[in-house]
């Protein structure tokens, strides 16, 4: 099963481009871990990488290390084929923010502000 | 089995299996890295705590301390020792916690949670050693004159009648409508008592409750608890509510002694000095009248028309009246209750001293500037204070016609759920204060001569008790009491009541049912109790309930409960509308809730709105301290980024938002004080604020963040 649903083009896109990194979580196509380490490798953290990957990959962590550094190093699509091919995903399940939270009647302190925003430099800056 | 059961049930096994997941990745880790599996722990504990399961709970925070102090992270070990311990002690294993806190002391521990537990621990220990303690060696401080007056806040002469310590309270007696649920349980005799409560056909006596452990219990001793004169035997009349002296009538002699907490209903009390108030109201009992519910009120002005004063009398007295103006906030919804009246004659007057705001003794004065600048929390940045506990209701009465009014009166009921903390009436005499049943306190003000477009004033500072409604079941009767207790504010770190309540009735009985609705603004940090009572604890929108249950309830026996409280932090509701230029205009909000957790640390749930009418990138940063955890973001993916400075975690959004779409996220912050949420900064390239203006007041909202994520499982169904 491949680790992820991203292709060798894709990955490579991302290399160049980060940002996409949080369209890809958006639209579901990853989970937040996934996204770590996609972050990570962006920005070739290795540090964070080989922590994200010990936590996630069992006894496969050091494999996966390697291989995704190679990737990094070569940005080849055949690094990121052998990389995604033979790890797992990691799971990821989305906490339900709201487990234990009451809603409440209560005083508040409410603050209103109506503002006016300028082009910098507007006044004769 | 409906769609929908098997959703919850299939949602139950996830969230079990989410638990134990973390677990089995700690076990799985535990070789390989203590971080990593000390980490995993905790998530297993926290994720266990969520589920409501304690036990567990404890034990996995254990195992993460554990990890911590082997990977050295002394502190994060500390918190998860002390979060441990306090959950052990909740689960009744003082063992454990005991053993957590001495390996706790041993290593030196000294974070703000362990030191919460250790006292949480001594604390505990010592109420087991006194429970341990032979019968005759405890010395209930309750036998004492003085030490009742205190916890009653009253005044030790006061409770000396007839060499027996006594104070009032009222007393429901009804009978249930279906005897089978008696035997139903609990849950069934709190329904009842609330429909006692909210009944209006409930009937009330006045009676005295004493408090005989001083003294042989005597059958025809006269306690309203003697309901326990009533056996199954007697005939029961189809009423649903039975009021007490249908039965008692003749056995109890109300001979009360010459103080004013001996007064009959309705009549008037003798005048005391002002600081005798608040004996006459902690004395005071009344069942909770339907018409006033326990929120906060609006401290606006009611206006009522008062239309029906004899105009011929006034006449007779040479003062011309067609029309008074009366207000009072305080007083009940019904009009009928308030009234201007003219007297016939001069009324025999008694001066007392009335504070006024200006010369006030400094501490008033300081009570007084609160309530008017009670917003000044928004900007406090320590230790919350004691504004925004007090009220003030103001009843006006002007004289709007070109005629002087002699001897104008102005009545106000203060209802008994409030405690009077000061009154200041310019210019006004205070002829008499009654206790008027199922109302409250009233106040009868005078004014010799209101001249035409004169207005006087009263302004009462209040502050709400706590309200006890204990219901006693004897066989197929049940009695249910109201009382009312204040709290002592008088230190704002430890605010404390402490309850007292006796069988002094010559039977014992079957059960006793003792709901305690805790005041809205505080939040119960600790709650004990030296007898052997069980207890829940329930949240309501407002407030919160506290119910404490004894099986049975033998006679002599007695129950005292402490309560320790803190002041509720408000919510924090921040809107800016900003206009940009392109005909742009944003919208943002950000409310922060305190989840007004009891134990330990502090929880805020913190929900930002953004929504634009043209396409537009923005950031927004927003700060808590550096000691709060982000636990959730949600949905996942807006996740902040976050930059330690100065004491504060600077969290941080980039956002791109589209024409029309409104983005709405959650964060799920804990740390270990209360800290001020605050309005959130918005960046937008090239632009900057040309004018502000802000609008700025507290009012009572209800808050509800599930009708924001109606789809997430587990609280769509519960969105209203």
């Amino acid at each position: 099963m491949p680790f992820i649903k991203i292709n060798a083009e894709e990955a490579i896109e991302m290399l160049n481009d980060p940002s996409i990194i949080t369209l890809w979580l958006k639209e579901g196509k990853i989970n937040p871990k996934e996204a770590d380490l996609l972050d990570y490798a962006a920005k070739k953290d290795y540090e964070q990488i080989r922590s994200l990957i010990t936590e996630n990959f069992g006894t496969d962590a050091e494999d996966a290390f390697e291989r995704l550094s190679k990737f990094l190093e070569t940005q080849s699509s055949v690094s990121w084929v052998l990389f995604s091919h033979t790890t797992q995903f990691i799971p990821f399940k989305e906490i339900n923010p709201l487990i234990g939270y009451i809603p409440r009647e209560a005083r508040a302190f409410i603050q209103e502000t109506n503002e006016e925003m300028i082009e910098e430099g507007e006044l004769g800056d | 089995m409906t769609e929908a059961d098997k959703d919850l049930d299939d949602a139950k096994n996830d969230d079990v299996e989410e638990c134990e997941r973390f677990v089995i990745d700690a076990e799985a880790l535990r070789d390989l890295s203590a971080v990593i599996a000390a980490q995993r722990f905790l998530d297993a504990g926290n994720c266990y705590e969520s589920k409501g399961n304690r036990k567990k709970a404890a034990q996995y925070l254990t195992l993460a301390g554990h990890f911590f102090a082997e990977s050295g992270d002394i502190n994060k070990c500390a918190d998860c020792y002390g979060k441990a311990a306090i959950r052990h002690i909740l689960n009744d294993d003082l063992e454990a916690a005991k053993i957590i806190v001495e390996r706790g002391i041993e290593l030196g521990f000294d974070t703000f949670l362990f030191r919460m537990a250790k006292e949480r621990v001594e604390a505990t220990v010592e109420e087991e050693i006194r429970l341990e303690l032979p019968e005759e060696e405890v010395t209930h401080p309750k036998l004492s004159i003085s030490l009742l007056a205190d916890s009653l806040e009253l005044d030790p002469e006061l409770l000396k009648i007839g060499g027996q310590e006594e104070f009032h309270s009222q007393v429901n007696l009804f009978q249930i409508d279906e005897l089978d649920s008696l035997s139903a349980g609990p849950s069934d005799l709190l329904a009842h008592l609330k429909e006692a409560r909210n009944s209006s056909r409930a009937k009330l006596l006045r009676s005295k409750v004493s408090n005989e452990s001083l003294e042989p219990l005597e059958s025809e001793s006269p306690f309203a608890l003697k309901t326990t004169l009533l056996t199954p035997e007697e005939q029961i009349s189809d009423t649903e509510f039975i009021p007490i002296s249908s039965f008692l009538a003749g056995d109890i002699q109300t001979s009360l002694a010459t103080n004013q907490l001996e007064s009959e209903p309705d009549q008037e009390e003798p005048l005391l000095d002002i600081e005798s108030f608040e004996s006459i109201q902690e004395s005071s009992g009344g069942s909770k009248d339907t018409s006033l519910e326990a929120v906060d009120f609006s401290p606006l002005s009611k206006e009522t028309q008062i239309s029906s004063l004899d105009q011929e009398d006034v006449a007779q007295e040479g003062a011309a009246i067609s029309d008074i103006k009366i207000s009072s906030v305080v007083a009940s919804g019904d009009s009928s209750k308030i009234d201007a009246v003219v007297p016939l004659s001069e009324p025999e007057t008694i001066e007392i001293p009335v504070i006024d705001i200006e010369q006030a003794p400094t501490d008033i004065q300081e009570v007084l500037k609160n309530i008017i600048h009670e917003d000044e929390e928004f900007y406090a940045d320590g230790s919350p204070t004691a504004s925004g506990l007090n009220y003030l209701s103001t009843s006006t009465f002007e004289n709007k016609k070109g005629v002087p009014i002699k001897n104008a009166e102005l009545l106000d009921i203060i209802p008994f759920e409030w405690q009077v903390i000061s009154v200041s009436a310019p210019g006004l005499k205070l002829i008499s204060r009654e206790t008027i049943e199922d109302q409250g306190v009233l106040y009868r003000w005078q004014k010799p001569l209101l001249e035409p477009n004169e207005k006087v004033q009263v302004k009462y500072i209040l502050r709400r008790r706590i309200e006890r409604s204990i219901l006693s079941r004897k066989g197929r009767k049940v009695a249910l009491i109201t009382t009312y207790h204040n709290i002592d504010w008088s230190n704002p770190d430890k605010f404390k009541t402490v309850t007292y309540f006796a069988n002094t009735a010559s039977e014992s009985f079957d059960e006793v049912f003792i709901e305690d609705i805790i005041p809205p603004e505080v939040i119960v940090v600790s709650s004990s109790t030296i007898s052997s009572l069980s207890s829940m604890r329930f949240p309501t929108e407002n407030s919160t309930a506290y119910r404490w249950s004894k099986t049975p309830f033998e006679k002599s026996e007695e129950i005292e409960i402490t309560y320790r409280f803190r002041k509720k932090q408000s919510s924090r509701w921040f809107t800016r509308f900003i206009t940009l230029p392109n005909q742009n205009s944003l919208r943002i909000e950000k409310i922060a809730q305190p989840m007004l957790v009891e134990g330990i640390g502090e929880v805020y749930y913190i929900l930002y709105r953004i929504s634009s009418t043209r396409a537009i990138k923005l950031q927004l940063q927003d700060k808590i301290p550096a000691d709060f955890n982000v636990h959730t973001v949600f949905p996942s993916w807006i996740r902040p980024q976050t930059v330690i400075y100065s004491g504060w975690s600077i969290l941080s959004w980039s956002i791109e938002l589209d024409p029309g779409v409104e983005l709405t996220f959650l964060i799920h912050i804990e740390g270990p004080k209360v800290f001020f949420p605050t309005e959130p900064v918005l960046k937008i390239k090239n632009l900057k604020i040309d004018s502000r203006e802000i609008k700025k007041k507290k009012e009572l909202v209800k808050i509800d963040f599930r009708q924001y994520f109606p789809n997430i499982r587990g609280t769509a169904g519960r969105v209203k």
